[in-house]
């Protein structure tokens, strides 16, 4: 089993794991009406970024939250498929490593959307920020990952 | 002197291997990382301009502004205090009991608060303010819009909130809020069949001294209540954000009249609610107000 290998799928899962929490309790925010933790000085917002109209998937009423935790629970499954393979000592699906690239880029241009949305009402929520971040993460250790597969 | 061994390896040296110079494909380089980091900050910049150098908005609403955190925080995070020193002091629209007239109005399994207004119309833009302050003590609203009414219609430019692309949740009641038009009077929202059958229904006399009259609210199908619960020219030249500071002062005149209205208002919806949730309905001065409306 190739350390570095590992190394990577458990960052990628754990990533997953953080992300989907936040996804998690967020979403539980919205739907329970309950207060956000979050700050509220200057440019950071978050309650003003969280009931705004990017808050929720354009001409619905489902929160991107939704998506997003669907998302870190795709890229969590990939993951633990790789860590259970390379646990096992058993090669990878050859599938798997540009999958999980494809799915992170994916991920990035819901990013961007999102990110938009925060420039344009001129407010930042850190736990989305903190998700975004989470986001270009998996995407940089599933393209070196996916560069270590392609260059043996 | 050299043995035999080194003499023949001078006499016979190895064949010289070439150096095959294999060039890696460039998407094995290291530096796509760093390029990928760099591309994403580029679009960032590049959102950055496009985003800051474009009016605040936010899609679905069409033009309309997203009210600010601290107009809808103020608004939706009444004084419990203050709304009980208020009580219905002020000036308050008339409540009509339709209940004997018409069947519950639900939606979602929800008791249905429907208001019906337009953004150019001032005494919908008075009637906004309580009724965002009341439903705020029975769920949440998310998106709420900012608006102004006509400025060539009387009490001009009245602040305030527009329901245009907002949505409301609540463990207790579902709300339907249609703005009609804009504020110079075009196209907005349709109301849905459900809507346009209550319009149908109670917006015409007797209800109504003009028929298709606004604001319209309908609780549930048990009150009506047609026009402002205090005249907007109470509001005259004061911008939301300066609303949302006397917003929760029971000595201020704006801020008494939006109390004495939402109280009115959350009376009527605790009648549809079956008085519940209980730290709503059971502070003063809910009681006292829910026994006027029936008549106690």
């Amino acid at each position: 089993m190739s350390r570095r290998a590992s190394r990577g799928a458990i960052a990628l899962a754990a990533f997953a794991f953080v992300g989907a929490a936040i996804s998690v309790y967020l979403t539980f925010v919205h739907y329970a009406a309950a207060p956000l933790a979050c700050g509220s000085c200057g440019v950071i917002d978050c309650a003003d970024v969280m009931s705004s109209a990017y808050s929720v998937l354009p001409g619905t009423t489902i929160p991107v939250t939704v998506p997003g935790m669907l998302w870190f629970a795709g890229s969590g499954a990939l993951a633990v498929t790789a860590v259970v393979a390379l646990r096992r000592g058993i090669a990878e699906p050859g599938w798997l490593r540009p999958m999980h690239l494809l799915w992170t880029v994916a991920g990035l241009v819901a990013v961007f959307y999102l990110v938009y949305g925060e420039i344009s009402l001129r407010h930042i929520c850190e736990w989305c920020t903190g998700v975004h971040l989470l986001v270009l993460a998996s995407l940089l250790v599933a393209m070196a990952r996916w560069q270590h597969s392609v260059s043996r | 002197m050299p043995s035999h061994a080194t003499t023949a390896k001078r006499r016979h040296p190895a064949p010289r291997r070439h150096r095959v110079e294999t060039r890696r494909p460039w998407w094995t380089s290291p530096w796509l990382l760093a390029g990928t980091v760099a591309a994403v900050a580029a679009v960032v910049a590049i959102l950055l301009f496009v985003g800051t150098s474009t009016p605040r908005t936010s899609p679905g609403t069409k033009g309309s502004n997203l009210a600010p955190s601290s107009v809808v925080d103020a608004a939706t995070n009444p004084d419990v205090a203050a709304l009980a020193v208020v009580g219905v002091a002020g000036e308050s629209a008339s409540f009509v009991d339709i209940s004997k007239a018409s069947a519950a109005l639900t939606r979602d399994s929800h008791p249905l608060v429907v208001f019906v207004s337009a953004d150019y119309c001032p005494f919908c833009a008075a009637r906004r303010w309580g009724l965002v302050v009341a439903l705020s003590r029975f769920g949440t609203f998310s998106n709420l819009g900012l608006t102004s009414s006509s400025s060539t219609d009387t009490d001009p430019n009245t602040s305030s909130f527009s329901f245009h692309g907002s949505s409301y949740s609540s463990s207790w009641i579902s709300f339907d809020g249609v703005e009609t038009e804009t504020s110079d009077g075009k196209p907005l929202d349709a109301p849905d069949a459900q809507v346009l059958g209550v319009l149908a229904k109670y917006d015409v006399p007797p209800y109504t001294s003009q028929a298709d009259a606004i604001p319209f609210l309908d609780l549930g199908g048990r009150y009506l209540s047609i026009g402002a619960g205090f005249s907007p020219a109470l509001l005259q030249g004061m911008s939301a954000e300066q609303i949302a500071k006397v917003i929760r002062d029971p000595h201020s005149p704006v801020g008494q009249a939006i109390m004495a209205d939402a109280n009115a208002i959350t009376a009527a919806v605790c009648t549809m609610t079956g008085d519940q949730p209980a730290s709503v309905c059971a502070a003063a001065p809910i009681p006292q107000v829910i026994a006027t409306l029936e008549g106690r």
